[in-house]
């Protein structure tokens, strides 16, 4: 067990950046101050974390163990463990080193976007006190302390979506992502408890602590429990299979999936630095975090895996054709995360848990990029986001066009740019999920999902093209009115239904009138420079994770880095891990590779699999070609095309939760709860009680009369019963 | 006969280093009494000493925890040492010192004999610490007196006030009254074994000569025992004189007499009268004493939370809530009865005593705070004198609402790791009585949101109507409400080092001596 305390400094760092940046930054309303304390304590904390990972005790990303700091023991009751202890091991040491870094990018991107906002140190104290949440999830060593940072990260993306709590909006969207995210909380909890019940233990890691021997849960799972059957029954049967869906109903909410995903949209009524930093690049990954932790788990629960990865595509379908209709940028960018993500369940729902992983780190890199650049735009534009109203935008920002090109590309998935392997990947191991589905199963519908994927990835080039012409191409568009614009004010009661949905906008858009000799301008260079980074990262980074068989075409060899080192993580493959694990290794192997004696890493590099890997890869970019061809064709000349009022309309999924679940339990809760529930039989009772109790009262105040005696008188009473008693047993004694 | 009383005189087996914490703080007590007729303008260096004398004691009773090997005794038999011992009297000299701190607002408004007064608390916590350490019938009394004679002067020190005086008066009369109780108890436990040296005592409960006495005497201590503690049916003198005492001294006496007497109690039944398997004697005694006990804890928690619900008044409010920890505590208590010798056991009372430790912090944190707010003669001490004081005095406000939270039994309060702490032995118990009487603490606990809750609604959402004049805080008091503050958060996240220290058992010392 190795042990380095330095790894509080992580979690900590953070968190005093956040108590100063309240307690004295609020004093002395300096922003100077406060950016350097909030980006000094990210700093601080990004240096530790990559120390650690690549220096300290061989480095965590290097080493085969974790590297642990026990902090204190936090519960130790009867057989229930559970350590305020941080580990960093190969998984959480990606992690760690790219929430740190792409923050405090971020951070640094938004003292120049927040200049000026009155409430700068609270924003910057929520960011910090962000950082702090998401390290500890992160650098949880255990399921409890994970959820600490679990709901940590939710009370911060309360506080900040709703940071600008004049606007009624940001204050909506703030419950809303709060009460979403409560109900899968709640299936987190479950999963928690259930995990506990079933292996008697919550930590990740197998350690020694104080002389006590901990045996982490995975550990026990691939030793001594076997894999759930794949049907539908094992979901209520309260093994694994339920534990997978318990814990992945927690990763829908946290990560937008169907069907908790309607909050993340509207999430974006927060600062854009909050919507890249939380929205995009980490908490909304937390979800696919859970569930690669939980990889062991999962492993035994097919069924389980197999709900992952259909709900991943169709999340990742649906929320792509909503985002082609989209119109205000920072939507089109929020269903492209939601649809982003769908991608990364489905991964991780077929077995490919690293390549999961993988995408959540390259899409870090191209969706901050992006999210930034559009602050840029709407910082540049005067806090207009409404992409009708942009336009040959290029001209004004050459940085933000430049930059936000290659977080474009990333996403399209044009071969060298990094979203192209991890999301080509992705469709491949899709393809050929037989292959990677545990415990030698066949994936039902494994070609459907790949479809879905492939429309999908088609979709994403189409409406991230749409993005892009409508804001850096054509002609300025900034002093147009918008349709809806002039509609509102002559004909109001025309369309009563809209009416009510544009009152908000309108209002925001005559409050942001733009001058009449308005250019949009360049953004600062405390913006411009984390963009910059990021293009830099969303070009080459994806060069980590290059899969065999597309280095191989340059000779390269095998260079997977990436999928090197996460492989330890993963319970099935386990080449470098401990001889239990590789039990398992073994267990799947020879029940999935009939031509057994061949290790499944080498197993994929034969001829026939990497000619099918390099067929779909070019298919994939020939069709991220195409996509990105469509989208000219489509919107070059004209931008401002109608799109289907359905998708506009997001496929009406708000409408419908409120129509059949919220107001149906408005309802309930009025009507027969409150009024019938809680004023008839609960207030009721509670009138009963009290009447009761005065009458209690009335006895009490006879008894309590304030006289000596007849408290004396009191006491003997009660000392005659209980002498009463004794000599009853006395006599019995006696007698 | 008479060769064995002269051996006992021959020798006697004076072992001062064992009490040496006891005698340190009756020293201090006579220095700082001798003190204040010399200088009686001074009304700070009694206060230093008496803080010093109880530091110095501490510093003494945590060196013997290691020095001296747990479960001797010494005095021939009288002063038993163990951590019964030592964690409750590590209690009374946190209570003490803190109850000297929180005094200073108080004995400066209304112009106490401040020398008296600190004397008094001194000798008060040197008859806690008797009751604690005594393992003699005698000693155990003698303690008591000691006690409760400094208590009753102590809540009619303000002599202007007749509340305070009606108060004292009531405790005087009834407390005596409860005395003899016990005191006849003693000597009839004394005529069924022979001896009032409770290891004796412990091992005669196999054969008594007069079983009937045995179970009388037991019935009398519990009624004895019972008033001091505060445990219904024998709680009746609490809310007038809680009430009219003094806030400090009501804390204190929440706190400390009634922790000590928790002590002597544990002591006398729990290891006194324990079960002993297939001798009906003492079975039968166990048995009694358990399920009359049980029914007191049931009684206790629901009359105090209950009739707090009712109460206008906050000091009257908390003297009933002191009525319910009590059923709490009781709670630990049998199920330190019920377990099994040795380290089960250690635990279980341990954990009564952690249990009061975080009563006592959170409960003078709470007076500390209703001291300074309450003004001259504690006229300010009712509900509506708290009203939306919240953000006008957010320190005062805030911490007072922790310490509300914590006797609530909130998760991260101290009151929460008492509160499981004296759970568990009683359901680790396996008997369906205290399995019942664990589901009757949890539903009391709930009814107990109620008032600790309308604390915090008081003050952070009703309209304050009278002016506001945000007391000045002394720096002694200031200091006691951040220990307390400290200490509610401290024992609710960091309970595991303390607790361990608690219930380090014989065994464990002996291990450590390797």
């Amino acid at each position: 067990m190795i042990e380095n305390n330095l790894l509080s400094i992580i979690i900590f760092a953070p968190l005093a950046g956040a108590v100063i940046n309240w307690l004295i930054g609020g004093r002395l309303k300096n922003e100077l101050f406060s950016s350097v304390v909030a980006c000094g304590s990210i700093a601080v904390s990004a240096l530790v974390a990559f120390y650690i990972a690549f220096v300290a005790d061989g480095g965590a990303l290097f080493i085969n163990k974790p590297i642990l700091d026990q902090i204190w023991t936090w519960i130790n009751v009867g057989g229930f463990r559970a350590d305020f202890a941080l580990g960093m091991d190969r998984l959480s040491g990606i992690y760690a080193c790219f929430v740190t870094f792409i923050g405090l990018l971020i951070h640094i991107f938004a003292t120049g976007y927040m200049h000026g906002d009155s409430g700068f140190y609270r924003f910057f104290a929520y960011l910090n006190l962000f950082m702090f949440a998401m390290l500890t999830l992160v650098l949880a060593d255990n399921y409890l302390l994970m959820f600490v940072g679990w709901e940590g990260v939710g009370l911060c993306s309360y506080l900040l979506i709703g940071y600008y709590i004049k606007k009624d909006e940001a204050r909506k969207a703030a419950k809303k992502a709060f009460v979403m995210n409560r109900i899968g909380d709640w299936g987190v909890l479950m999963g928690i408890f259930l995990v506990f019940t079933l292996t008697g233990s919550i930590s990740f890691f197998d350690k020694t602590v104080g002389g006590e021997q901990v045996t982490s849960v995975f550990t026990y799972v691939v030793n001594t429990m076997s894999a759930d059957p794949f049907t539908w029954g094992a979901i209520v049967a309260g093994g694994l299979t339920s534990i997978g869906v318990l814990m992945f109903i927690g990763a829908t909410g946290k990560s937008a999936q169907i069907p908790l995903l309607t909050w993340l949209p509207d999430a974006m009524a927060g600062p854009t630095p909050v919507s890249a930093l939380i929205h995009a690049a980490t908490m909304v990954t937390a979800g696919v975090y859970l569930v690669v932790r939980s990889n062991a788990i999962y492993q035994f629960a097919p069924t389980a895996m197999w709900i992952i990865a259909v709900i991943g595509a169709a999340t990742a379908l649906f929320a792509a054709t909503i985002a082609i209709a989209q119109n205000d940028i920072k939507k089109v960018l929020a269903y492209s995360t939601v649809s982003q993500l769908g991608f990364m369940f489905l991964a991780a729902g077929v077995g490919a848990f690293v390549v999961a992983i993988f995408h959540v780190m390259t899409h870090a890199f191209f969706k901050a990029l992006l999210f930034l650049g559009s602050g840029s735009v709407i910082h540049g534009m005067h806090h207009e986001q409404d992409m009708r109203k942009m336009g040959n935008l290029r001209k004004y920002m050459p940085i933000t066009f430049i930059t936000m090109a290659a977080g474009w590309l990333a996403i399209c998935g044009i071969p060298i740019f990094a979203g192209f392997f991890s999301k080509d990947e992705i469709l491949y191991k899709t393809f050929a999920a037989d292959n990677y589905f545990p415990g030698g199963l066949k994936f039902p519908g494994e070609e459907i999902l790949w479809g879905v994927a492939t429309v999908t990835a088609i979709l994403t080039a189409i409406y991230m093209t749409r993005m892009m012409v409508m804001t850096f191409w054509g002609k300025e568009r900034f002093h147009d009115a918008l349709p809806g614009e002039e509609h509102h004010d002559d004909h109001h009661a025309d369309d009563a239904h809209h009416a009510d949905a544009h009152a908000d906008d309108d209002e925001e858009e005559h409050h942001h009138a733009l001058p009449h000799d308005f250019k949009p301008h360049e953004s600062p260079w405390v913006m411009t420079v984390p963009l910059i980074v990021l293009a830099v990262l969303s070009t080459f980074g994806g060069l980590v994770g290059v899969p065999y068989a597309m280095s191989s075409i340059f000779g390269a060899g095998d260079v997977n880095a990436f999928e090197h080192t996460l492989d330890p993580v993963i319970a099935e493959k386990g080449e470098h891990g401990t001889s239990e694990i590789k039990e398992v290794k073994h267990f799947f192997a020879s029940a999935a590779k009939p031509e057994a004696g061949a290790a499944p890493a080498h197993d994929s590099h034969s001829p026939e699999v990497l000619f099918k890997e390099r067929v779909l890869a070019a298919l994939s970019t020939v069709l991220a070609l195409v996509g990105i061809g469509i989208g000219f064709l489509l919107f070059y000349k004209t931008p401002l095309r109608t799109m289907p009022k359905i998708l506009e309309e997001k496929w009406r999924l708000d409408e419908f939760y409120n129509g059949y679940i919220v107001d149906p339990i408005t309802k309930l809760s009025t009507v027969g709860l409150w009024k019938g529930f809680d004023i008839g039989f609960i207030d009721g009772i509670v009138n009963g009680i009290g009447h009761a109790v005065a009458e209690f009262g009335n006895v009490a105040r006879r008894l309590q009369v304030g006289f000596v005696r007849s408290y004396a008188a009191m006491i003997l009473l009660g000392a005659l019963a209980v002498v009463g008693y004794f000599i009853y047993y006395g006599l019995k004694l006696v007698g | 006969m008479n060769t064995f009383f002269l051996t006992e005189l021959v020798t006697p087996d004076p072992n001062v280093r064992i009490i040496l914490p006891e005698l340190v703080v009756a020293a201090a007590g006579i220095i700082v009494m001798l003190y204040d007729s010399f200088f009686p303008k001074d009304r700070v260096t009694s206060g230093i000493i008496s803080l010093v004398g109880l530091a110095v004691s501490a510093f003494l009773l945590v060196g013997l925890w290691s020095s001296e090997p747990l479960g001797s005794t010494s005095w021939n038999g009288m002063i038993a040492h163990d951590n019964l011992r030592l964690g409750f009297s590590i209690v009374f000299l946190i209570v003490t010192a803190m109850t000297v701190l929180i005094s200073t607002v108080w004995v400066e408004r209304e112009d106490v004999p401040v020398g008296e007064y600190n004397a008094l608390l001194l000798f008060a916590t040197f008859g806690m610490m008797l009751m604690a350490s005594g393992n003699d019938l005698v000693v155990i009394f003698l303690g008591l007196e000691t006690l409760s004679i400094a208590t009753y002067v102590m809540a009619g020190l303000r002599r202007g006030d007749l509340k305070s005086n009606e108060s004292a008066m009531k405790y005087f009369i009834l407390g005596s009254f409860a005395s003899a109780f016990l005191l006849y108890g003693m000597a009839l436990i004394y005529g069924a074994t022979g001896s009032t040296n409770l290891t004796v005592i412990a091992e005669k409960v196999v054969n008594p000569n007069f079983p009937a006495l045995l179970l009388i005497g037991g019935a009398m201590m519990v009624v004895g025992f019972g008033f001091k503690v505060a445990a219904a049916p024998f709680h009746v003198w609490t809310p007038d004189v809680y009430e009219g005492a003094p806030a400090p001294v009501t804390g204190f006496m929440a706190a400390g007499p009634k922790a000590a007497a928790f002590a002597s109690f544990i002591r006398v039944f729990v290891l006194g009268f324990p079960f002993i398997a297939g001798v009906a004697a003492s079975n039968y005694l166990h048995e009694t004493w358990m399920t009359v006990l049980a029914v007191m804890a049931m009684l206790s928690m629901t009359v105090g939370n209950v009739a707090a619900i009712m109460q206008n008044n906050v000091k009257r409010m908390l003297a009933y809530s002191s009525i319910a920890h009590a059923g709490y505590a009781l709670v630990g208590f049998l199920g330190a009865g019920a377990a099994n010798r040795g380290s089960s056991q250690d635990a279980a009372i341990a954990s009564v005593a952690f249990y009061m430790l975080t009563y006592a912090v959170t409960n003078l944190g709470a007076f500390a705070v209703i001291s300074l707010l309450a003004q001259k003669n504690d006229r300010r001490s009712d509900f509506e004198d708290f009203n939306g004081i919240g953000f006008k005095s957010p320190v005062l406000s805030f911490t007072l609402s922790l310490f509300m939270l914590s006797l609530l039994g909130l998760p991260l309060t101290a009151g929460f790791m008492g509160k499981i702490l004296v759970f568990r032995p009683a359901l680790e118990a396996g008997s369906t009585l205290l399995v019942v009487l664990v589901i009757v603490a949890v539903i009391n606990t709930a009814i107990s949101a109620y008032y600790y809750l309308r604390m915090i609604v008081v003050m952070f959402f009703k309209e304050r109507v009278t002016e506001w004049v945000e007391p000045k805080m002394p720096i002694g008091l200031a200091v006691a409400l951040l220990v307390a503050v400290v200490g509610v958060l401290y024992l609710g996240l960091f309970a595991g080092g303390v607790i361990e220290k608690f219930s380090q058992s014989r065994s464990g010392y002996e291990a450590q001596l390797k």
